[in-house]
C-alpha cells in the first residue's frame, strides 16, 4: 500500500533526525569535557546520512513494480569529527599540563545550535509528510460513501 | 468511440489520478527523509512535465503530416506509468508546497468521485419513481 510505504519511509527520517539531535545533545553536553576514558578530552562527534533504497516487497526487491528507485534514509555512521583540539591558557585548571595549556573539545556552541535548528526542522518536515499521509489514507476509505 | 458504461472514462481518469497521487506521496517522502543526505538528488513523477508538454503542443496545434512523425507523450499514458526523474538538490519549500498541493487534490478527486457515484445513484433511483 502507498501511504504505508509512504508513512516508513517519513518515519526513516525521523529516525535519523531524532539521531542527529541525540548527538548534538552529546556534543553540547560535553563541551568542557577534558577526560574520557581514553584519557583524551572528548571529541566531537558527526553523524553520515546515506540514501538506501526503499524496497518493501519482493516485487521491489527483484526490480519490477513502481518504487524501487525510491530512498529512505539512514544513518550510515556517526564519525568523531578530525578538527584540532581546543588549547587554552588555564595554569589552575588540574588538567593543564607544564605550560598552563588545557586541551579542550572542538566544539563550538554556536554551529551546534544552527545543527540543532536543521535537525528539528528536518524532523518536522518529515512530520508534515506523515501527517498527510494519513489523512490521504482516511479519505481514501471515504471513496463511495 | 465506445458506449458509455455506467463506470465511463471520467472514473477511470480519477482513478488513476488518485493512484499517481499515493504514488506523489511517496517520492515526496522520500526527498523530505533525505533533506541532509549529502549528494542526494530531489525526485519527481514525470507526469507533471508530460502534461505540460501536451498542453503546449496543443496550443500551438501540432501537425503530424506523417505516421512516421513522432507523437507528443501521452498524458494519460504518463499518468499510469509514471517514471521518477532527478531534478537537483532538495529545496524544503518547494516539497512542503508539493506535499499540500498533493494532499488538497487527492481530497478533491474523491470529493469529485463520489458527486460522480451519487450522480449516477440519482438517476438510478429517481428512473424508477
Amino acid at each position: 500500500m502507498d501511504f504505508d510505504s509512504a508513512m516508513k519511509i517519513s518515519a526513516s527520517g525521523l529516525t535519523a533526525n531524532r539521531t542527529w539531535i541525540n548527538v548534538l545533545s552529546a556534543n553540547l553536553a560535553n563541551v568542557h569535557t577534558t577526560r574520557t576514558p581514553d584519557g583524551q578530552p572528548y571529541q566531537r562527534r558527526t553523524v553520515i546520512y546515506e540514501s538506501v533504497p526503499f524496497s518493501e516487497n519482493l516485487d521491489d526487491a527483484i526490480g519490477s513494480g513502481f518504487g524501487n528507485d525510491i530512498e529512505k534514509v539512514s544513518v550510515a555512521e556517526i564519525t568523531p569529527d578530525k578538527r584540532d583540539l581546543k588549547e587554552i591558557y588555564d595554569p589552575s585548571h588540574p588538567d593543564a599540563d607544564a605550560q598552563g595549556m588545557v586541551r579542550m573539545p572542538n566544539i563550538s556552541t554556536i554551529e551546534e545550535m544552527a545543527n540543532l535548528v536543521n535537525a528539528s526542522k528536518s524532523y518536522e518536515a518529515n512530520l508534515a509528510a506523515i501527517t498527510t499521509a494519513k489523512q490521504l489514507a482516511l479519505k481514501a476509505l471515504e471513496i463511495g460513501k | 468511440m465506445t458506449t458509455p458504461t455506467v463506470f465511463d472514462k471520467t472514473v477511470a481518469l480519477m482513478r488513476d489520478r488518485l493512484s499517481l497521487n499515493s504514488q506523489n506521496q511517496k517520492v515526496i517522502s522520500g526527498n523530505l527523509a533525505n533533506l541532509n543526505t549529502p549528494g542526494y538528488k530531489a525526485k519527481e513523477l514525470s507526469f507533471d512535465s508530460v502534461l505540460r508538454q501536451s498542453l503546449e503542443d496543443h496550443v500551438l496545434q501540432m501537425v503530424r503530416t506523417s505516421d512516421k512523425h513522432s507523437t507528443p507523450d501521452d498524458p494519460v499514458s504518463a499518468m499510469q506509468n509514471p517514471e521518477t526523474i532527478e531534478t537537483g538538490p532538495v529545496d524544503l519549500d518547494h516539497e512542503m508546497v508539493r506535499l499540500s498541493r498533493n494532499s488538497v487534490e487527492y481530497q478533491y478527486i474523491v470529493t469529485m468521485l463520489n458527486k460522480r457515484f451519487s450522480m449516477l445513484l440519482q438517476a438510478i433511483n429517481e428512473g424508477g419513481q
